[in-house]
């Protein structure tokens, strides 16, 4: 990997934490969660240079090194108000700062089971992005595909989007192109360690996000359990190393559950972390279209587990502070999906009438929902057992805090995962002609998607080691 | 030794994470030995390097490979996807209808003559691929 690569990273990576710490709520004490921001900053800051890099495009047409020098100066002007800021809280009060980090509990032989698992995903994901670095044939013929076009294109970098070519999907949102485009814009020129290293950021940010907010909230033996069902899990690292975009959106389904539990643990003057959640929740939909159906499954979730006395009261701010991050970033898809982004491919096929035939079809429901049955209980197969099984069986062995259970952010999380199910469940149905096909090639990504927020709701909820062997466990 | 439900449940997550482990330690070393060769993409590219110093830097060329619309095996379709990948900015369409038209067969059994009339062979780069124009009437 070139310096330049490392540099865009660095660069894209200080860009996310810089808008982290302006956002951060004040009353809220950043050092239990300094790996949780680390991790958050890796997603926020490509996603957001992704979307600056887009704006440039749309403006200047493809950067040069001017975009290097307009990022640098940016981060300059955080610093600076960073500083100034700095200096003014020394002067005011410091606000009381209160460290409610669950107590560390960390069994040796956990410790040692995530720095082996660590290292083997490491060392599996550097050999085989080096034996394949095209990554899978979605990478090369989609999402690399895409961005040689625009890099590649010059002047004519619009013709990326050309219908002409309608088999490589050019209606996906720029995220990852994006991304991909702005390290060559550092590098000067294309290199394979571009597209490669993008996806090992967002890969192993997604496994530490999950690490770091589950240990800031449950303890870090529970942090790094659940780190370390997310590592063995086959099909996130063979994902992560292929290229795809499916490992990115799930970094922001993610970051956006975590955020609303953030906001929940915190109390009501944490608009901030809905700001974020609101943001990491436009990325998503910046990352691919599945994004904008976990807007729908979010915010269908948060009205309708709104249902004690004070939520609905409290919703209306709540839903203004999550549009406030929310509105930028829809506003950058609108303006893709209206001028330059052709009709999705599953979308314009459709006709009134092909619609009724297919939802008047029961074999196209008992097909869809026996694959998400199978899909679902078989998914993070490793040979042993599927992942679902494992939480099952460890579920079973520790046993859950109701209490936790009942917190709001964990129904509206888990509403909206269910919904989400929903929500492509009812695609499969609608929109595909052929649905076992399509049911084959993408239910397990889907899934895949959805499977780090997942990890993060259930290791909320299941009781950690040592609340399971002190008497009176759950 | 008395083992503890908590202590089963760890030692389960635990053995799900090793047996993963032996998976990536293999792939690990399966995937370093690979990396010494060039991969499969790459090596494709590299086919359609002289042809891409003689087109043009933009526009839509078309694309003739022998195979027929309603016989394109995944094969074919991965070989066109390939081109695509190596060719851009350029825009391959499964047509000879434009001026020029790449012409992208298997090394190993490249045609004699055109498949198709109405057409003429400019140049062959080797390997397969083949710079086609239209012919004049």
């Amino acid at each position: 990997m070139s310096l330049a690569i490392l540099g865009s990273a660095v660069v894209a990576v200080a860009i996310g934490y810089a808008v982290l710490y302006a956002l951060w709520p004040r009353g809220v004490p950043l050092r239990p969660y300094r790996w949780l921001v680390r991790s958050l900053g890796v997603g926020v800051g490509l996603g957001l240079t992704a979307v600056g890099l887009f704006c440039w495009l749309l403006l200047f047409g493809v950067p040069g090194r001017a975009l290097v020098a307009v990022e640098l100066a940016v981060l300059a002007l955080f610093g600076g108000w960073f500083a100034q800021r700095r200096r003014a809280r020394a002067a005011g009060a410091v606000p009381k700062q209160v460290d409610d980090t669950p107590s560390p509990e960390r069994p040796r032989i956990v410790a040692l089971a995530f720095g082996v698992t660590l290292a083997c995903a490491v060392a599996a994901f550097v050999g085989l992005s080096a034996a394949a670095p095209h990554g899978g044939w979605d990478a090369w013929m989609n999402w690399n595909l895409r961005a040689r076009l625009i890099f590649r294109g010059g002047a004519d970098w619009r013709a990326a989007f050309s219908p002409l070519l309608d088999w490589s999907h050019p209606d996906y949102p720029l995220l990852l192109q994006g991304s991909v485009v702005r390290t060559w814009v550092y590098h000067g020129r294309e290199t394979l360690a571009g597209p490669a290293s993008i996806a090992f950021l967002f890969t192993f940010a997604t496994f530490a996000l999950l690490t770091s907010a589950v240990a800031a909230f449950r303890g870090r033996a529970q942090g790094l359990l659940a780190g370390l069902v997310l590592l063995a899990t086959p099909f996130f690292i063979f994902h992560g190393i292929s290229q795809y975009g499916d490992v990115p959106v799930g970094f922001f389904f993610l970051a956006t559950l975590v955020l609303a539990a953030l906001h929940q643990r915190h109390g009501e003057h944490t608009g901030g972390f809905l700001v974020l959640a609101g943001l990491t929740t436009g990325l998503a939909a910046w990352t691919k279209n599945e994004g904008i159906l976990f807007l729908a499954a979010f915010a269908l979730s948060a009205v309708v587990t709104a249902r004690r006395p004070g939520d609905a009261r409290r919703l209306g701010g709540e839903s203004r502070a999550f549009a406030l991050g929310l509105l930028p970033m829809l506003a950058v898809v609108g303006l893709f999906k209206l001028r330059l982004a052709p009709p999705n491919d599953l979308m314009s096929a459709l006709g009134s009438g092909e619609i009724l035939h297919r939802v008047t079809d029961p074999g196209r429901y008992a097909l869809v929902a026996r694959s998400f049955v199978t899909g679902i209980l078989g998914f993070g197969a490793n040979g042993l057992v599927s992942g679902v099984w494992l939480l099952v069986a460890y579920g079973l062995c520790v046993g859950v805090r109701p209490g936790q259970a009942k917190m709001r952010w964990f129904r509206l999380a888990a509403g909206a995962l269910v919904l989400m199910l929903v929500g492509h469940a009812a695609v499969f149905v609608t929109t595909a002609d052929d649905v076992a096909r399509l049911l084959n090639s993408s239910l397990e990504r889907l899934l895949l998607q959805m499977w780090p927020a997942t990890l993060f709701a259930c290791f909320m909820v299941i009781a950690t080691p040592g609340e399971a062997s002190s008497p009176g466990a759950a | 030794m008395r083992i503890t439900r908590v202590g089963a449940g760890v030692v389960l997550l635990c053995l799900y994470a090793a047996v993963s482990d032996a998976r990536w330690s293999y792939r690990a070393a399966r995937g370093w030995a690979d990396s010494r060769h060039e991969d499969r993409i790459s090596r494709d590219g590299d086919r359609f390097r002289e042809i891409r110093r003689v087109l043009p830097a933009h526009g839509v060329v078309g694309y003739i490979s022998g195979a027929q619309p309603d016989t394109f095996t995944t094969e074919d379709f991965r070989r066109f996807l390939l081109a695509e990948y190596a060719l851009a900015p350029l825009i391959l369409i499964h047509d000879t209808t434009p001026d020029l038209i790449v012409g992208n067969f298997p090394p190993d059994s490249v045609p004699s003559a055109l498949p198709e009339r109405g057409l003429r062979l400019v140049r062959d780069f080797g390997n397969g691929v083949w710079l086609v124009r239209r012919a004049q009437p």
